[in-house]
């Protein structure tokens, strides 16, 4: 009886963790549904009625694309609610299910799966649902129902990274890379952009095979500390600041390697402050989605795009001008 | 063709061990042919030899049927015609009694299980063997008596021409050993050898045909069953005489230090049954397998949940929540199931014995492995434990050796109390002897103990005092002026109506 | 006569068998030394020995759970949710204790659920503990909001920066867990007895022995220890994520397993999880000085654990 009792207890322990889990989630979604709250009286006056839904948001560059299209959401009168595939593309495909028969009248979202979704979008199209692929783009998106495509783009991304550690080396140095999962697409195009740029500098070496480090900071560090003590490297090109973070911290405070990332977020930028790393190339998650909206909001309002591709910018950040973004 | 198997010049070298030193054996067609030996003669080897799990070292040979027999795994000796019936059964509990039957060599119809077929013929054999149970129950719903019959049956059906029986009757009821016998017989007549290897006297002058002896690894001598007695059967084992089986040292008999009252059990496996024991004295608790005896114990010692019932220690009434609850108050309880509730056989002879009065082994507050060693040297000597080191895993030791392991560990605690339930079951003569005389010197000691069997004469050789009971009531308790076999069965069969 | 030889032989062999995960250990280490020299700089030693402590001390963590019979599937997602505590108490000038004592208490704390689930509520301790992974890896999301946490004071973060003597801080940590864990295994009346209950649950309780308590105490050594990672971790990374130590569990577990420790429970040495810990962070270490592709790592790793294992099960199985 007691074991009983207590295996019911702890049953119940646990999904108050889960809840509590499930809440991260849900968090950015209330915050919104207050404004939605607040924007309904709005939203029956003309107001959009729009549904983000997002890869996961269990990173800075997911929660910032989720404050962003907050603020942007706000800005413009929109019903906004938020949601988390969470990595799961058949979750996503339920979720976009859901929003069509909610009455929504447009649905962002960034594919979990570039070649799962393509076939929900178009359906959710054909029943006069506005679809936006933001940050990255579905297969062939203008043949699946899909209006426009708020994106970065990872192979430019690629490409300003290391154009800058070309110029800092002069064209000469020996190099080391640090990707994402192996397999991971975005990783794959920012490795892209790095062949690029290496094909004009024969003078810089690859001196290791790129190490996959998973986005992860520790196995980063654990890695580079590893390579510094068997080869001299002049520059570390990560494909995001995490993994920077992490090379700057086995390299030291201004070690004079040239160390760099992708994404611009809040450790990267510190780390750029004191000196572990170099600098970064901002990929905007935040300005993509708030494009995004926008572009829904014309779309909703009959009017057409002058483009249908938005690409938002890289900028390249480092110690000169970090404090502008932080 | 004079013998169906012969097994000459088998020797086993394990490292540190030469466990089987030159012996042979026998067997002819339509026999049954007893192995005997104390344990540790090596019996159980020469066996896992024959079924494949040990390969024999070089030199020696097995002829079955007069060819050359090398088995690689127990399924070739199978298939070859040797099957064996396991001390420890290894029933899949949660499988029906026709696939335990048939697991390993299913009926297969198109390369698929034939179920019905399964079934049919798990039927039949079941209904010949005169058991009644649905070949649909599941193992976990038959009494240990049933999985061994069940095991039993499986052996039959593989229509082996030698059945190896280690110690088949150690847990079944009388009347299932009635049973049993039958088969024997009616497989001696179809021509099947039987390799039977048990410790009960009796069994094996009325079933077997010749004998075998073995000792210390090392091969006796064989002879036929008519030309033996027992006294030259003990003597050819433990090489020396034995005159008194059932050694009964005078103690004397104080006050009640232990009762336990009206105790019932909350699944009712026990409907209230008191007992009590005196200093010095041994009493007995008799009856047949599933009477509650075990159950009783168990109960007592905090195992399983009571409904109702008092325990009073030395005149202090216990609440037992735990087993803990009762140590304290100086109560050991040697169970029956060494393997499943007496020893950590991944553990060594040292941790074994540390396990309950592990606080008698302390130096400075810390766990002192000298004086581990030490009290584990005491108990090796004084329990005559057969091993290399206080250091050796326990589950490398023979059956006798490591139930007196299970006794060192509770005698470290300096109980004054002792409930010993089957202490020798599947043990051999001298150990049994060895635990008889440590029983009188513990009641000498003024200790009291309760003693479970299932062998009459043995409870009427040891205790003082004999309860027996009957389907979860004590149907009865005679003193030992009154033991008589006829009374104890009497009382052991008697049904509640 | 002939007994003793044979005991001597034994010895021999017993001590090769015993001792061969060791063997192993230099083989490799030896043989890294003659692919690339550099593997053996002092520099490379140090950086083996900081990328080991973390994992070691939850290796030693694991090992206790796993001698007393169970599993502890939860503790990567524990080192997430104790550094981000530590994280965030460790932020401006926050005495440092603090976070300490912070990231400890919630790791006692998902020890202790996962301690209770399993033996009060018997549950297995594989279901038990991929609950807890999961709700703990929310509650990592959940405080940090999904984002890393940075700020820490410099003087946190010169923790794991810092080294006494050459020896970096990180594993004077794990020298004094591996000293205390060893201690309290061999010499208490406690470490007997998570030994007993690993070994035959049922005799220990038959035995007297709280087998609750004891069980329940294991997987709280092992949040215990997860709660010290996090606080570690995060000091090295100078950030708080809620995504780090994804599947540490598993490298702990492999370094028990790999060290000789017996999945089913009642078996297991701490110098064989030592060295076990220092097998997986050299083949790593050396992987990756070696400049061996990523993809080319993960077949290596896997193959040489399953072998090591493998030669040390079957050097063993020989005995009997």
């Amino acid at each position: 009886m007691k074991k009983k009792v207590m295996a019911i207890l702890m049953a119940g322990i646990l999904s108050a963790g889960l809840l509590a889990g499930c809440g991260s989630s849900s968090s950015s979604t209330s915050g919104s549904s207050d404004n939605a709250a607040a924007a309904s009286t709005g939203a029956a006056a003309g107001g959009y009625k729009i549904a983000l839904i997002q890869q996961h948001q269990t990173n800075a560059f997911q929660i910032g694309v989720s404050e962003a299209a907050e603020a942007k959401a706000k800005e413009l009168g929109v019903d906004l609610t938020i949601l988390s595939a969470d990595q799961d593309a058949q979750k996503q495909i339920s979720q976009i299910e859901q929003c069509v028969s909610e009455g929504y009248q447009a649905i962002l979202f960034e594919p979990v799966d570039p070649d799962g979704l393509g076939d929900a979008a178009q359906a959710a199209a054909d029943q006069g649902v506005v679809m936006i692929n933001v940050i990255s783009a579905c297969t062939d998106w203008e043949n699946h129902g899909i209006s426009a495509l708020s994106c970065g783009d990872n192979v430019t991304a690629g490409e300003t990274e290391m154009q800058h550690v070309a110029d800092l080396l002069g064209g000469k140095g020996k190099i080391a890379i640090l990707t994402g999962p192996s397999g991971d697409a975005g990783g794959l195009q920012r490795l892209e952009g790095y062949e690029n740029i290496l094909k004009n500098y024969p003078d810089i070496e690859q001196v290791v095979e790129p190490a996959d480090c998973q986005w992860d900071t520790a196995a980063a560090q654990g890695t580079v500390e590893s390579w510094l003590s068997a080869y001299d490297l002049d520059a570390i090109v990560c494909e995001n600041d995490g993994m920077a973070v992490g090379a700057g911290n086995a390299a030291g405070a201004d070690s004079g390697i040239i160390i760099t990332g992708v994404d611009g977020t809040p450790d990267g930028f510190e780390a750029i402050k004191d000196g572990r790393i170099t600098g970064t190339v901002s990929q905007d998650g935040g300005a993509m989605a708030a494009n995004g909206i926008e572009a829904a909001c014309k779309l909703i309002d009959g009017e057409t795009l002058e483009n249908n591709t938005i690409i938002t910018t890289n900028i390249w950040i480092d110690k000169e001008n970090v404090a502008d973004y932080e | 063709m004079e013998y169906i198997l012969e097994m000459k010049n088998i020797s086993k070298t394990f490292p540190g061990v030469k466990a089987l030193d030159n012996v042979q054996l026998q067997v002819k067609p339509g026999e049954v042919h007893a192995l005997m030996g104390e344990n540790g003669a090596g019996k159980s080897t020469l066996m896992k030899i024959l079924m494949g799990i040990y390969t024999k070292d070089e030199g020696g040979e097995i002829l079955f049927d007069g060819k050359p027999y090398n088995p690689s795994n127990p399924k070739e000796a199978m298939d070859i015609g040797v099957a064996m019936i396991h001390q420890e059964l290894n029933p899949i509990l949660d499988m029906p009694v026709y696939e335990n039957i048939f697991v390993g060599r299913e009926i297969r119809r198109n390369g698929l299980v034939d179920k019905k077929a399964e079934i049919e013929e798990s039927k039949r054999l079941i209904a010949e063997c005169g058991l009644h149970v649905s070949p649909m129950e599941l193992l976990r719903n038959l009494t240990v008596a049933q999985c061994q019959l069940i095991e039993i049956i499986k052996a039959i059906s593989v229509n082996a021409k030698v059945i190896i029986m280690d110690e088949p009757t150690a847990a079944i009821t009388d009347r299932e050993v009635e049973l049993l016998f039958g088969h024997i017989r009616r497989l001696r007549e179809q021509g099947v050898a039987i390799i039977y290897i048990s410790h009960r006297m009796d069994e094996i002058f009325n079933i077997c045909d010749r004998i075998s002896v073995y000792r210390d690894g090392t091969y006796i001598g064989t002879g036929e069953t008519k030309d033996l007695d027992e006294p030259q059967l003990i003597k050819m084992m433990v090489g020396r005489e034995i005159t008194d089986v059932f050694p009964k040292a005078e103690a004397e008999i104080g006050e009640v230090v232990f009762e336990a009252n009206h105790i019932v059990r909350a699944d009712n496996k026990v409907k209230d049954v008191s007992i009590s024991v005196r200093k010095g004295e041994i009493l007995g608790i008799g009856g047949l397998v599933g009477a509650g005896r075990s159950e009783l114990v168990e109960g007592i010692f905090g195992m399983h949940k009571l409904s109702q019932g008092e325990i009073i220690v030395k005149g202090k009434k216990v609440h037992v929540r735990s087993p803990r609850d009762i140590i304290k108050e100086g109560v050991a309880l040697v169970t029956e199931d060494r393997k499943f509730t007496g020893l950590n056989l991944r553990g060594t002879v040292n941790d074994n014995i540390a396990m309950v009065a592990i606080n008698k082994l302390l130096e400075n507050g810390l766990y002192s492995k000298k004086k581990a060693l030490a009290a584990s040297k005491e108990y090796i000597e004084k329990l005559k434990i057969k091993t290399p080191s206080g250091d050796q895993i326990v589950g490398n030791l023979s059956g006798g050796n490591q139930q007196k392991v299970v006794i060192g560990k509770w005698l470290l605690n300096d109980p004054d109390i002792i409930i010993l339930d089957e202490p020798t079951r599947g043990i051999d003569v001298g150990a049994k002897r060895d635990i008889y005389l440590l029983i009188g010197e513990l009641v000498q000691q003024g200790k009291a103990v309760i003693m479970i069997s299932s062998e009459i004469p043995e409870l009427m050789g040891v205790c003082d005092r004999i309860a027996v009971m009957s389907e979860g009531v004590l149907s009865g308790e005679l003193p030992r002026s009154e033991f008589s076999q006829e009374k104890i069965m009497t009382l052991a069969s008697k049904i509640e109506v | 006569m002939k007994q003793d030889e044979l005991k001597k032989g034994k010895d021999a062999k017993a001590l090769l068998s015993e001792y061969f995960i060791f063997v192993i250990f230099i083989v490799i280490v030896i043989g890294l030394t003659i692919l690339k020299p550099s593997f053996i700089t002092p520099k490379n030693l140090v950086n083996i020995l900081k990328q080991a402590s973390i994992n070691g001390i939850l290796a030693f963590g694991m090992m206790f759970v796993i001698i007393s019979g169970g599993f502890d599937m939860s503790v990567g997602s524990t080192v997430a949710f104790s550094g981000i505590l530590a994280a965030l108490l460790g932020q401006g000038n926050n005495p440092l204790v603090l976070a300490l004592v912070a990231a400890l208490l919630a790791g006692l704390g998902v020890g202790i659920v996962n301690g209770v689930g399993v033996a009060v509520g018997d549950l297995p301790p594989f279901i038990m503990t991929l609950g807890t992974m999961t709700a703990v890896r929310g509650l990592a999301l959940l405080v940090s909001n999904g984002k890393p946490v940075i700020g820490m004071s410099e003087q946190y973060k010169a923790i794991a920066a810092s080294s006494i003597a050459g020896i970096p801080m990180l594993a004077v940590f794990l020298v004094i867990v591996i000293l205390i864990c060893s201690f309290v295994l061999a010499k208490t009346v406690y470490g007997r007895r998570v030994y007993a209950c690993g070994g035959n649950l049922q005799a220990a309780r038959v035995a007297g022995i709280n087998t609750t308590a004891i069980r329940i105490s294991t997987f709280a050594i092992a949040g215990l220890l997860a709660g010290l990672s996090g606080f570690l971790m995060t000091s090295r990374v100078t950030i708080g994520q809620p995504t780090a130590a994804e599947s540490y569990e598993m490298d702990a577990i492999t370094a028990c397993v790999v060290g000789g420790v017996s999945m089913t429970g009642g078996v297991g040495k701490p110098w064989g999880v030592v060295v076990g810990t220092l097998l997986i962070t050299v083949i790593a270490n050396g992987l990756d000085i070696l400049g061996v592709s990523s993809h080319w790592q993960k077949i290596v790793k896997g193959l040489i654990i399953v072998l090591a294992v493998l030669i040390d099960v079957k050097g063993k199985s020989k005995k009997d």
